[in-house]
Parts: C-alpha cells; sequence; structure tokens
C-alpha cells in the first residue's frame, strides 16, 4: 500500500519534471533577445593568473557551418593546445544541407558553446543566438590588439550594433619592410579553373577569351579522349543546393565583376543589376550550350553530388571548371598527394572581349565583418572561451597550429628563418596525416594571425617566400618561370577594394523578413530548377525565353533596389 | 440533480480506488503519450503565428490564417501534392501487387522446394533493414552514365543504342522511386500476407483440386478470397499514408535542377521551408499541420467505404 504511493507519488514528479523540461525547450532565452551578458567581475582577476597553472580541463562543443572533418584526439597538436589552454573542442561539422541544418538548431534553441557561423551567419544572427562581446573584448590584450582597429566593421552587421562574430580571416599583421609583398596567399578565389597539363600541352598559352578557353579543352579533349584509362571530362559544372554558384557566377566575371554572388554592381553609380537573365549570362549558357552538344559536358555534371564531384576532380580526369578552388581543394589535394603535380589546377580570368580581368584577385581591406564565428548565448564559460580564443592569438601557440613542433615538423634555418625538409612538406600535403598531426584544423575556424610574425616569419607555411619558391614541386617551379609567373595567383591581375563587402557577405546578414529574402529565394529557385535544362537543351533560344518569361515574372527589381539601399548603408556605417 | 451528481462522484472514487493497481499500471503510458504525441501539438499554434524563435510564446505575433492562405496560393505546392500523390499511388500499386504476388508464388513452393523457399524468402527482405543511403547509393551506381550495370546490359543486349542518364530523366524519375520501394520492401510487405495465407483451411484446397482446379486456379479462388480481408485492412492502412510518399530517396536522389520539378514531396516541401533560408518555421507548421489534417479525413473516408462494401473495418 505504501509503495504503491510513493511510486504514484514518483510517478507524479517525473511528470511535472518532463513537462517543465518540454516546456523550456522553446528558445526563448532573454539574453538573445538583445541586452547583452554583462561580465562578471571574477573574471578580471582570471587574466592575470600565473601562467604555470595548469588551466582545469574543459571541453567546448563546436559547430562549424561548413565541411571539414573533426582532428582525432589523439592528434598532438590538439593535445599541445590542450596542456597549454586546457580546452578540448568537439566539432560538429556540416553534413548536409546546411539552411536545414541551421534552422532545426535554431527552433530547438540547442546550441553548442561555438558557433563556426559560415554561410548561415545571417540566421543565427537574426535567432539571436550569439552573445554580445562588446563588454570581454577589452579584457583580452590578443584579441584586443586583434579587433581594435576594426570594432565598427564588426558592430555594423548586427541590427543593434553590437559585437557577435569574430571574423576568422581577414586580419593582416605586415611589418611594413618592403618584403610584405611576398607574402600574399595563394589565390583560391573565383575564376575558370585549368589543369596545368592542358596549357602546358599548348605551349604554356594563356587563353583569355572564353571562347578560346573552350576551344583550347576541345583541342585537348580530341588528343586525350582518356586520362589514366578514364574518360576525360573537359568541363564540370557542379550544381548542388548552395554550391550551384559554380554553375550561376561565372557571368558577372565575364564582364569584369567582383564576386558579388547574385548580383553586379556598377563599380561608378553604385547601381545594382541582377544578372541571370541578362546578355552576358545568356552568351554564356549559349556557350555551355554549345559545348554540351559537342559532348564535352557531361550529363551526370548536373546530378553529382558533391562527394561525387570532388571524387571526379580526385582522378584527374576534369580538364576545367569554374569554381572556387576552396571548393574543390579537397579533391585537389588528392591530386597532389598521388603526385600528378600536371593535373592540379591554375585560375584563369576569362572575358568575352580579351581584357584579363582580376576575378576577385582584391586587395585586402582587412575584416570585412561577419565572416567568422561566434560565442553562443548556451555557451557554459564564456570566459573560459574568449580566454581560449585569445590564446590562440600568441604567436607560439599560432606556430603550434600552423607550423608544428619545432624539429618535428619544421626547422629554423641559421637566418631565423622557418624551413621544412621534403619530408615534411610531404608530411603536410597530405591529408591524412595534416588531420592526424596538424593543427589548421583548429586554428581554421577560429580567430587566427596572417601575414606575418614580428619575426619576420609568415603566419603559415604556405606563404612563406621561400619555402614557397624551393619546396615547389620541380613540376610547377617550370610551369610558372615558362610564365615568369611567382605562383597561380599571377595568373590574375590584381587589383583594389572597392571599399563596400561582397553583396553575398551583406545578403547573409539581413533580417530575416527583409522583403528582397523571398524573392531571392524565388530567382535561387527558378534557376536551379532551368539552367541546367537550358544548358542541355535541344533548342537553346526557345529554352532560354522560356527562362527569361519565367524570370521577369518575378519582382526581382525590388530585391535591386534593396541591395542598393544597403550598400549606401555599409558605406556610411564606415 | 445534485445528488446524482454526488453519487456519481462517489462512484468515481470507489471506481478509482477498485482500480488503482491498473490505473499505475497504465500511468507510465499515458505519460508517454502525453509527453511526446500531445504535447508536441501544442506546437502547431505556430501556424497561426509569424513566429520568431527568439521570442516567447507570449511575444509572438498571431496572423491567423494566412500561414494557410500563403500555402495554397503557393504554384510549389500543387507541384509538390501532384509529385507526392503520384509517387504515392505508384508506390501503393507496384507495393501491393508485388507483394501479394510475390506471396501467392512463393507459397507455392512446397515439398521439396521448401528449404528454397526459406531462402528466397529471407533474401527478399533482407533489403528491408537496409538504410536509404546504402539503397540510394546503389541505385544511383547502378543507374549510372559511367560503368552503371543497367545501361551496360541494355547496350550489350542491343536494347538502347545510347546510354541513358536516368537520373537526369523527369519522366523516369516516380518509376524509380516506385521499383526502388519495391525492391527494398517487396519481400517484408509479403511476410504478412505469407502468414495470413497459413491460416487458410487446408481442405479447402483439397475441394478445389477435386473440382478440377490447377494451381492457379487454386491461387485465384482459394488463396486470394483467402487473404482478402487482410489485404484491405493494409489497404485502408496504407491508405492514411497517401501523402507519405517517401522522403529519403527524393530527398537523396532528386536534389539536382534536373529533376527536382518531380521530386520534391510534401515533406521535403515542409522541410525546405520551414527550416529553409526563408525560415518560415510557421509556414512550414502550417503545410504539416494541413497534410496530417488530410492523412486523417482519408483514413477515416476508407474505413467508411470498406464498411459499405461490408469488409473488415479498421474500427
Amino acid at each position: 500500500m505504501k509503495k504503491a504511493k510513493i511510486l504514484a507519488l514518483l510517478m507524479a514528479v517525473a511528470m511535472i519534471v518532463a513537462v517543465l523540461a518540454a516546456c523550456a525547450a522553446p528558445p526563448a532565452t532573454d539574453s538573445s533577445s538583445g541586452t547583452p551578458a554583462t561580465p562578471t567581475p571574477k573574471q578580471d582577476t582570471q587574466t592575470t593568473e600565473p601562467a604555470d597553472k595548469k588551466p582545469e580541463p574543459i571541453t567546448f562543443t563546436m559547430f562549424v557551418a561548413g565541411p571539414g572533418e573533426a582532428p582525432p584526439a589523439s592528434n598532438k597538436i590538439v593535445q599541445k593546445i590542450k596542456e597549454i589552454t586546457g580546452v578540448t573542442i568537439d566539432f560538429e561539422f556540416l553534413v548536409g544541407d546546411m539552411e536545414q541544418k541551421v534552422g532545426i538548431m535554431i527552433a530547438s534553441g540547442d546550441y553548442p558553446d561555438f558557433i563556426g557561423a559560415g554561410q548561415a551567419r545571417g540566421r543565427f544572427l537574426n535567432a539571436g543566438s550569439f552573445a554580445a562581446l562588446d563588454d570581454y573584448l577589452p579584457k583580452y590584450p590578443n584579441l584586443w590588439k586583434h579587433y581594435e582597429p576594426y570594432l565598427d566593421t564588426l558592430r555594423s552587421i548586427s541590427a543593434d550594433n553590437k559585437i557577435y562574430i569574430l571574423d576568422i580571416w581577414g586580419r593582416q599583421y605586415w611589418l611594413n619592410d618592403g618584403q610584405d609583398d611576398f607574402y600574399e596567399g595563394d589565390y583560391n578565389g573565383p575564376a575558370f579553373w585549368i589543369q596545368k597539363d592542358v596549357l602546358a600541352w599548348d605551349g604554356y598559352s594563356h587563353p583569355v577569351k572564353l571562347d578560346d578557353f573552350f576551344d583550347l579543352l576541345e583541342r585537348y579533349y580530341k588528343e586525350h579522349p582518356t586520362i589514366d584509362g578514364q574518360p576525360t571530362l573537359p568541363f564540370e559544372i557542379h550544381s548542388q543546393d548552395w554550391r550551384s554558384f559554380c554553375l550561376k557566377n561565372a557571368p558577372q566575371h565575364l564582364i569584369g565583376g567582383r564576386n558579388e554572388g547574385d548580383v553586379v554592381v556598377h563599380p561608378d553609380t553604385l547601381k545594382v543589376e541582377i544578372y541571370q537573365n541578362k546578355w552576358y549570362a545568356r552568351d554564356y549558357y549559349k556557350k555551355l550550350n554549345e559545348v554540351f552538344k559537342k559532348g564535352m559536358i557531361h550529363p551526370e555534371t548536373f546530378t553529382r553530388n558533391y562527394d561525387q564531384y570532388l571524387s571526379v576532380i580526385s582522378t584527374g580526369r576534369v580538364l576545367a571548371m569554374f569554381d572556387q578552388q576552396w571548393n574543390f581543394q579537397d579533391g585537389e589535394s588528392v591530386l597532389v598527394a598521388e603526385g600528378k603535380i600536371n593535373r592540379t589546377y591554375v585560375p584563369l580570368g576569362l572575358s568575352y572581349d580579351g581584357t584579363k580581368y582580376a576575378y576577385n584577385r582584391v586587395r585586402n581591406e582587412g575584416i570585412i565583418g561577419g565572416n567568422g564565428m561566434g560565442i553562443s548565448v548556451k555557451c557554459k564559460n564564456i570566459e573560459r572561451a574568449m580566454e581560449f580564443m585569445d590564446a590562440l592569438l600568441r604567436e607560439d601557440v599560432h606556430r603550434l597550429m600552423y607550423w608544428g613542433i619545432e624539429g618535428e615538423d619544421y626547422y629554423v634555418d641559421a637566418n631565423g628563418r622557418y624551413r621544412r625538409t621534403p619530408e615534411q612538406k610531404a608530411n603536410f600535403d597530405n591529408p591524412d596525416w595534416r588531420l592526424a598531426n596538424a593543427g589548421a584544423v583548429i586554428g581554421d575556424q577560429f580567430p587566427k594571425l596572417e601575414g606575418r610574425y614580428s619575426n619576420g616569419n609568415a603566419c603559415s607555411p604556405g606563404n612563406q617566400p621561400e619555402e614557397r619558391l624551393e619546396n615547389q614541386f620541380p613540376y610547377d617551379k617550370e610551369f610558372y618561370q615558362k610564365y615568369g609567373f611567382y605562383s597561380k595567383s599571377d595568373f590574375l591581375p590584381l587589383i583594389d577594394h572597392p571599399g563596400y563587402p561582397e553583396v553575398w557577405s551583406i545578403f547573409s546578414t539581413m533580417e530575416e523578413d527583409n522583403i528582397a529574402k523571398p524573392i531571392f529565394d524565388q530567382i535561387t529557385d527558378l534557376q536551379n530548377r532551368y539552367l541546367p535544362g537550358v544548358i542541355m537543351a535541344d533548342d537553346f533560344d526557345a529554352a532560354w525565353e522560356e527562362y527569361v518569361k519565367r524570370y521577369d515574372s518575378i519582382d526581382y527589381p525590388a530585391l535591386e533596389r534593396e541591395i542598393e539601399r544597403q550598400i549606401q548603408m555599409r558605406l556610411k556605417k564606415k | 440533480m445534485s445528488t446524482r451528481n454526488l453519487s456519481s462522484k462517489n462512484e468515481f472514487i470507489r471506481q478509482v480506488r477498485k482500480q488503482k493497481g491498473l490505473i499505475i499500471i497504465a500511468a507510465p503510458f499515458f505519460i508517454y503519450f502525453f509527453i511526446f504525441s500531445y504535447l508536441p501539438l501544442w506546437g502547431l499554434t505556430m501556424a497561426f503565428q509569424n513566429y520568431k524563435p527568439q521570442f516567447s510564446f507570449f511575444e509572438q505575433e498571431w496572423v491567423g490564417l494566412r500561414h494557410f492562405k500563403n500555402l495554397f496560393t503557393d504554384p510549389d505546392f500543387y507541384r509538390v501534392m501532384r509529385n507526392t500523390l503520384g509517387m504515392s499511388i505508384i508506390n501503393l500499386a507496384l507495393g501491393f501487387i508485388t507483394a501479394i504476388g510475390f506471396a501467392l508464388l512463393i507459397n507455392e513452393l512446397t515439398g521439396k522446394l521448401y528449404g528454397f523457399k526459406r531462402v528466397v524468402q529471407t533474401i527478399s527482405y533482407m533489403p528491408h533493414f537496409l538504410s536509404w543511403i546504402i539503397v540510394c547509393g546503389l541505385v544511383s551506381n547502378v543507374l549510372a552514365m559511367d560503368d552503371g550495370i543497367l545501361n551496360e546490359l541494355l547496350l550489350a543486349f542491343g536494347l538502347i543504342k545510347e546510354k541513358i542518364h536516368f537520373m537526369g530523366r523527369p519522366d523516369l524519375f516516380w518509376w524509380i522511386v516506385g521499383f526502388t520501394n519495391v525492391w527494398k520492401s517487396m519481400g517484408w510487405n509479403s511476410i504478412i500476407y505469407l502468414a495470413a495465407i497459413t491460416s487458410i483451411d487446408p481442405a479447402l484446397y483439397e475441394a478445389a483440386a477435386i473440382d478440377g482446379y490447377g494451381r492457379f486456379g487454386r491461387m485465384w479462388h482459394v488463396t486470394l478470397p483467402g487473404i482478402k480481408s487482410t489485404i484491405i485492412i493494409l489497404l485502408i492502412l496504407n491508405a492514411g499514408w497517401i501523402l507519405n510518399a517517401g522522403f529519403e530517396i527524393q530527398y537523396i536522389l532528386g536534389t539536382n535542377g534536373m529533376v527536382l520539378d518531380v521530386s520534391e514531396t510534401i515533406d521535403i516541401f515542409v522541410l525546405k521551408r520551414g527550416f529553409g533560408r526563408t525560415g518560415g518555421f510557421a509556414f512550414g507548421t502550417a503545410a504539416g499541420m494541413f497534410k496530417s489534417v488530410v492523412s486523417a479525413v482519408v483514413l477515416i473516408l476508407c474505413n467508411k467505404i470498406a464498411g459499405w462494401l461490408e469488409e473488415e473495418k479498421l474500427v
């Protein structure tokens, strides 16, 4: 009798607890709706604690809205960083569709400690997922030094003018000794990327016109119908999900634009124009249609998912594609690891009329705002999180992540320069080795140093000039020498920054209910659905007309005006 | 009046006391259903709000039926409904015919072939346990243009002159989904029919044999009528799922521009709109709610129809 009573009581309690838990689940935390959490007085003393004291171990979770692979716990740099900071990062990289993954995360309010916002920055911002960092930043010397010149830029992306996202790229440190230019990194942005072997075969030519480019591919394809026994794929067009920029973004560059995304901005008037229905888009797709009919674009290119796309690139049989290097580099690094250097790619800045365009090779303007990560409102210990990021900006810790351990991964020569032996470099070129032994996978997700250390060395081996020259593969060295170039970046001219952020980044931080958003969804949907058909159409003109007719039924001028307004707003804020 | 109330109240308390043990046993299930099936219904209120996740329930803006109005005026909605119904009907028809046919055929393997029957049955229901990811990988390999076995076979037999780009053909997509479903679940679905067949009185077969019916005659006149009620019950049950044309296979194989028009089902639509870039949690909820209501109505309707036909009813 008594037992039954107790049992019933337990049940009732369990039920109440469960109900409360379920009710608490909606992400309606107060801190997200505006007022930033004020730092507790305790943390002021924390930063001044003696350095030799072993930090308490803590594990932070991190979601990264981009592809990647978490390093194993046995990774030696991961362990070193844990020794220094006490912090272990439990990564979750994006798998599958970003918008949906992020949507579910926001709906549940179940955030990790760190959020690598990537392209989902706007959605996280608008949902109030980030803790405001304005009051924290000044307390951490390295972070403060890193961001102090850019506070307004960091704030400019949020509606309430607070700092939520810390840019992880773009903050460069220079010594102004006349040598800085040699430390610029390799171009990894949008271009028509072509295999070096194709250019070499053509007597180290340098096509500039779109027609010449496809003509070269055709000639090469005729003589090389197979590569390593498998059929050659002269031109790939990747078109899955948000990566459909490979399909759609070329026309803006062909008339000399920077990578704004879905619009072209007139450089003088700052007038904005949607271009997927304009002549320069038509001419591009018409060219692709022509090339498709010649059998140079495999129809399966449109049904390949991202993994399949990388895998065909890694076989070395894709001659060229329009893409951004970071998007296909996982495929390319397989080619490097297998020593097929002649099958790796260089960028071409093609145009219709023979002008050599820079595409996105724009002089660095520092931090652009919103291109990074933040601390979530659910972070279990913001002070420790900031402390951790502050430590990552120490030169010694940074060196661990990007150069490795002295004597093991690199050595210091008589002049104090950081160098690597061919074996050490070979290790770094191997993606499997890197995952298990290098720290860049952590560094890439957090604020980091770029440019040069105070002792003059480059902040990452890839940018160390003598490294680049000496350890350049013999093939590459000879290849670039034929052109009188120093690296693949030199295929594109370098231009100045226009002063406003790229439109796609403006776009991704817009308010959720901005009028431009549904319009943008409509045109994205239309483009993804129709363009493959247009490229493969028997009758191009009819297919194009049908597509443009649909396009014109969308109110896209409203989107153009809205973006013009947004650009003006950013220019004013500066 | 008041005395009656009082007595019924006493009666209630007396009943509760008497059945205390039973109530305690039932409590966990009650709690389970309450938490996992009834509490989430609360979320349906989102469909009537301009829902924003950063606000609490009381700060949300109520918008009435706006999302439903948007839903029914959205051209995409009719497209995904067409796709859902199209694929659903293909799945239902193919699924039923193949599972019943398979059960009938395999049931004929008796005597010495009994061992063979078991092997076939086991092999045929194995794919049911494979994840859709694996199945879709297999499908796209089999149907690929480069080294896809189907294209190679068709070429070798001279049935086609040029390789077919199966995964990029909008007219084939529904059938690919249909036959993949058949491959995956035919064996599994036939189990229930086989079980029903075993309950048929063997004397009926003997009588039919004496009446001069051959194998197919017995199948037609004895086996099929014998499992008719099972078939109808399953049909009613499945009709309730008419708006569930599947999700995984369309999502994995159909997200490219070439077949997007015919591949999106209502589930993908709800996911895309609800959690996608436009971030319409509310809109997605409205679409999901519509789906549930239709499913319930169809289920009740089919049940009614079965009743009129004086067949087995579900409830």
